[in-house]
């Protein structure tokens, strides 16, 4: 009896997936399922048995009945695509009006959002996207950003150091220029969002983690005029082809010359308000031309190769953009943020 | 930097405010605020770490006076007498003798009385108190020179002579801010004399202060050693208009300007008499530094050609010295007040400046375009990303510091790496590097569970950190965490909790996205997952991530899934094509059901089945009764039509082992 079902399970899915046409379909489901059927006929016969193999062949019985159904209703959306008797076919009318399948959507944070989107101009100039360790020495960290021991910057109040002597975690995303720059041979171009560290209390518009959106490129006869193409051009895409920017004079201490960029106030247009303390501009970044101590500390001869670098905070610019005012949203997996 | 224009005005004729501010925004000291007092409008400018020079109204009218190439008018001085090689009012200990670069000091008779109110209301607009005659014409050079001085009551120095030398550990010293008394340390450079300390570097001390009973005086400038000073500051916890100046790089060259302008104003406004030649140190007098600058590095830098007259005359409004040039190259000397230019870069950047910033054109960068390499530690989670994200999780982003009872909480000594402290993190308690993303991504889901979310699935990508043999290390992880129903409560839906296996298909998803092949096997024991609810993910013999529902006491008994996945290790595996096609066998497969009975571990009798034979090309497990598991077999051939006498042998083979597992 076992095999007999077994047997006549194989025979029937064997026979359902090489049938072609409803009609065949059909008649093998009358064959099979219908009430003079081959299942029905061996039902019949399990009066012969005694009990506990009637238990055991009932069950198998229903798998092969469950397993030959299973087989019809897929043939059938093998051949029209559409189950039989589904809603499509019934003649009723839909409320097509009615909410579809709530599939589950997945969000992404809005740091990843923003800096795809920034990723993408880049990623079209050319660049390509690098990243870092965030525990760092104070090499990597410091001294090959032209801060010198003695350095304000290295203060220990505004670092996070880790209990060993020459760890801490990055202070700033320059780390990574540093490391790109010991790594790799002119020309690259390359764009690095990441975390940074300060020491500092969480409230709203400070946290102990932030992050940057850098940017360098290296080679020759690179110029303060490239930078300013390239920065442009993020401004352009990024906050839309109405939006002014503006080189400035600034100092840091990886570039000379550095530059701060400003970027036409998009809340009143040179009018002046609040955000922009009425100057009509708001700072977006800092860049300029890599130091000529950082390449040399590289052995890349400043006569011959020059490069320029930029940086900018990425959390305000995320929260600008989705209306958020407190930074530790960012960061507290609030899905309501999100 | 606090600049009230009717005060700059004296040093240099001033344009238009708003053109002034403009302008001084664009050559780099951007206007911060400004404010009308009365009828003067005083301007705020955003100071600059490298320029000490900005620090001081002279300063600032020198760069007014560049910018709009109009006259500096230095005001007046009255000249030092010579210098003593004797030094009788200094003395510099050995010990100290690096901390200091200059220090200059004369004795002076003079009447201490009230200001005159010029000077009160000058020392106003920068929220200075007036306290006397003496006090308050140091306290003036210093916000014209940018150069502290410092005058003690000469009576109040014990052998009359000042003595330059460290701190004794604990020695006390009284500030001239009453209260304010201070413990030093051998890290401190302390003015002392043959008694006690009568001076720091950012103020003086009470006992030699300078009152109205003071008939002479000894008038100080100095440059000392800028990190000390700052360390000192800091250390001391003491902020002073002088400690602000002696943190940055002070050209030692203002001290004797400083001295002299004060010695003009005592004069006049003090009946200063001076009563002894200069007593000073300054053991290496600084020197204009030259440079041969390449007109070529203008263009090289900045991108634009300016003309040699034009270049000249920006350094000479400057006051750079400039010889006579060849072959494209200009001898130059810098002036000494301008400590933060080094290198022909920063030349550059002084003539771009005064040039115009705004002048500089936009090119598209040229030339060999490089190769992309995107890092793949970076696409890497990207894809991660777009996977999960697409499966209907949520990314969140959290800080990798955590409470250090998070530890024993979670139980994390011992499955984990050590973990890494922070040496100086603000709160002590919170002073621990994450080892796994599981604390932070637990505590989301419990706080969304709260909140009465039905359905809970984060994700988060981050770095993990450890300490495995005293070496600091740090990985990239991504963790996944779910919790409630698969699908909201909708007239279409059939809303079910998520477990164990809803999160283990979600990372089967990933890995098939990913294109690496995994196997899980059960875990003896993660400190935060479940025992016997809990599996490693392996690739072939590399664990890289492991399963599970997390503790109950963990999760204020909500039913909780994690995933924790190692994404550095799963960098370095190969991987096959995520997106495998091939073409469909023309002919038809034969597909059955069969049974086995009492399976206790699934994915070893997977392998035995599939490792019967090659035309079994997939095993589905279609349905569950307690230990009885139905498996559908797909039977499929690319070379011919199977019938049912090519599968009979493999069906022998199917039964024997479905006999030996019963």
């Amino acid at each position: 009896m076992h095999q007999k079902l077994q047997n006549i399970k194989n025979e029937a899915l064997a026979q359902i997936l090489s049938s072609e046409g409803r009609e065949e379909l059909d008649r093998l489901r009358t064959h099979y399922l219908g009430k003079k059927g081959v299942l029905n006929q061996i039902a019949g016969e399990f009066k012969k048995l005694d009990r506990e193999q009637r238990v055991d062949i009932g069950r198998l019985f229903n798998d092969v009945k469950a397993a030959i159904s299973d087989a019809f209703n897929s043939k059938n959306v093998g051949i029209s695509g559409i189950p039989a008797g589904g809603p499509a076919t019934s003649g009723s009318e839909i409320d097509v009006t009615l909410p579809g399948f709530p599939h589950p959507v997945g969000h992404l944070h809005p740091n990843t959002v923003v800096a795809r989107e920034i990723n993408a101009i880049f990623t079209g100039l050319g660049f390509s996207v690098a990243d870092g360790p965030e525990l760092e020495t104070e090499e990597f960290n410091y001294t090959r950003l032209n801060l010198p021991p003695d350095h304000p910057a290295r203060d220990l109040q505004d670092t996070l150091y880790v209990k060993e002597p020459e760890y801490l975690l990055r202070t700033h995303t320059s780390s990574v220029e540093a490391r790109i720059l010991a790594v790799h041979r002119p020309p690259y171009r390359f764009v690095f969002p990441g975390k940074a560290y300060r020491n500092e209390n969480a409230n709203a518009s400070n946290t102990p983690m932030f992050t940057q959106y850098q940017g360098l490129a290296v080679g020759q006869g690179i110029t303060l005029a490239n930078l300013k193409h390239t920065l442009e051009t993020f401004v352009t895409g990024f906050y839309g082809s109405s939006a002014k920017s503006r080189f400035r004079c600034k100092y840091y201490p990886e570039v000379e010359p550095g530059v701060g960029m400003d970027i036409s106030c998009p809340f009143c247009n040179f009018k002046g308000c609040m955000v922009c303390k009425y100057r009509g501009w708001i700072e977006i970044l800092g860049a300029g031309m890599i130091h000529p101590s950082m390449l040399e500390m590289v052995k890349l001869d400043p006569l011959k190769f020059t490069g320029f670098a930029w940086g900018m905070g990425l959390d305000r610019i995320a929260m600008t953009r989705y209306g958020i005012n407190d930074i530790r949203a960012l960061f507290n997996g609030n899905l309501a943020y999100i | 930097m606090i600049v009230p224009l009717d005060w700059l005005a004296e040093y240099v004729d001033l344009p238009e405010t708003k053109d002034l501010t403009d302008r001084l925004t664009m050559i780099g000291h951007m206007l911060d605020k400004i404010k009308r007092i009365g009828t003067d409008t005083v301007i705020d400018l955003e100071l600059r770490g490298n320029r000490s020079d900005m620090f001081g109204l002279i300063g600032v009218a020198r760069e007014v006076s560049a910018a709009f190439d109009r006259k500096l008018k230095l005001p007046p001085i009255f000249p030092l007498p010579g210098v003593d090689p004797k030094s009788p009012h200094l003395e510099v200990n050995a010990s100290a003798g690096k901390l200091v670069h200059r220090y200059t000091a004369l004795r002076l008779k003079v009447r201490v009385g009230p200001s005159p109110g010029w000077l009160i209301k000058k020392l106003a607009s920068w929220e200075i108190p007036s306290i006397n005659n003496v006090v308050d014409i140091t306290n003036f050079v210093m916000i014209e020179t940018g150069q502290p001085l410092h005058s003690f009551d000469f009576h109040r120095i014990s052998g009359g002579k000042l003595i330059l030398r460290r701190g004794q550990e604990n020695e006390e010293f009284n500030t001239i801010q009453q209260g304010l008394t201070v413990r030093l340390s051998p890290e401190d450079l302390v003015i002392s004399d043959n008694e006690q300390a009568q001076a720091l570097t950012m103020i003086g001390g009470r006992f030699s202060r300078v009152t109205e009973n003071t008939s002479e005086i000894l008038l100080e400038s100095a440059v000392y050693d800028q990190a000390n000073s700052r360390h000192s500051s800091h250390r001391l916890k003491i902020y002073t208009h002088s400690s602000v100046r002696h943190e940055k790089l002070l050209d030692p060259g203002q001290v004797r300007f400083a001295l002299e302008r004060a010695l003009y104003l005592l004069k006049d406004l003090a009946d200063a008499e001076i009563l002894s030649r200069v007593s000073e140190y300054y053991p290496h007098p600084e020197k204009p530094k030259n440079l041969v600058f390449d007109l070529s590095q203008i263009s090289g830098l900045g991108g634009i050609e300016i003309k040699l007259e034009k270049v000249t005359d920006i350094l000479n409004r400057l006051e750079f010295k400039i010889g006579p040039h060849k072959a494209g190259k200009l001898n130059i000397s810098i002036p000494t007040i301008r400590t933060d230019i080094v290198g022909s870069a920063d030349v550059v950047e002084e003539v771009l400046r005064i040039h115009g910033y705004d002048k500089i054109p936009s090119v598209p960068l040229s030339g060999e375009t490089p190769a992309l390499s995107t890092y793949p530690s970076y696409s890497i989670q990207e894809k991660v990303r777009d996977l999960f994200s697409s499966m209907g999780v949520n990314e969140i982003i959290s800080f990798p510091m955590l409470h250090r009872e998070s530890l024993p909480q979670y139980s994390l000594h011992g499955y984990y790496p050590r973990h890494v402290e922070l040496e100086n993190s603000i709160d002590p308690q919170i002073n621990v590097l994450r080892p796994t993303l599981l604390p932070n991504l637990v505590e989301s889901a419990v706080k969304n569970l709260h909140a009465r979310q039905p359905r809970v699935a984060l994700f988060e990508i981050g770095k993990t950190f450890f300490n495995t043999g005293n070496i600091y290390r740090e990985s990239l992880a991504a963790g996944l965490v779910i919790s409630g129903m698969d699908l909201p409560p909708a007239w279409n839906t059939d809303p079910k909790p998520m477990d164990y296996f809803y999160i283990k298909g979600l990372i089967e998803k990933l890995f098939f996205g990913l294109g690496l092949t995994v196997i899980f096997l059960p875990e003896s024991g993660h400190p935060s997952l479940r025992l016997a609810h809990c599996a490693v993910i392996m690739h072939a013999r590399t664990r890289i991530g492991v399963l599970g529902q997390v503790e109950p006491v963990l999760t204020d008994n909500f039913p909780v899934y994690y995933a924790d996945l190692d994404l550095e290790l799963i960098l370095s595996l190969p991987t096959i094509n995520p997106n495998p096609y091939r073409i469909i066998s023309k002919f038809q497969p034969i597909i059955e059901d069969i049974n086995f009975d009492n399976v206790v571990n699934y994915s070893s009798l997977e392998n035995k089945i599939s490792s019967l034979s090659p035309l079994i090309q997939k095993i589905e497990a279609v349905d569950k009764y307690q230990h009885r598991l139905t498996l559908r077999l797909t039977f499929h051939s690319d070379q011919i039509q199977l019938s049912s006498a090519d599968i009979r042998p493999i069906r022998s083979k199917l039964e024997k082992l479905r006999n030996k597992s019963d």
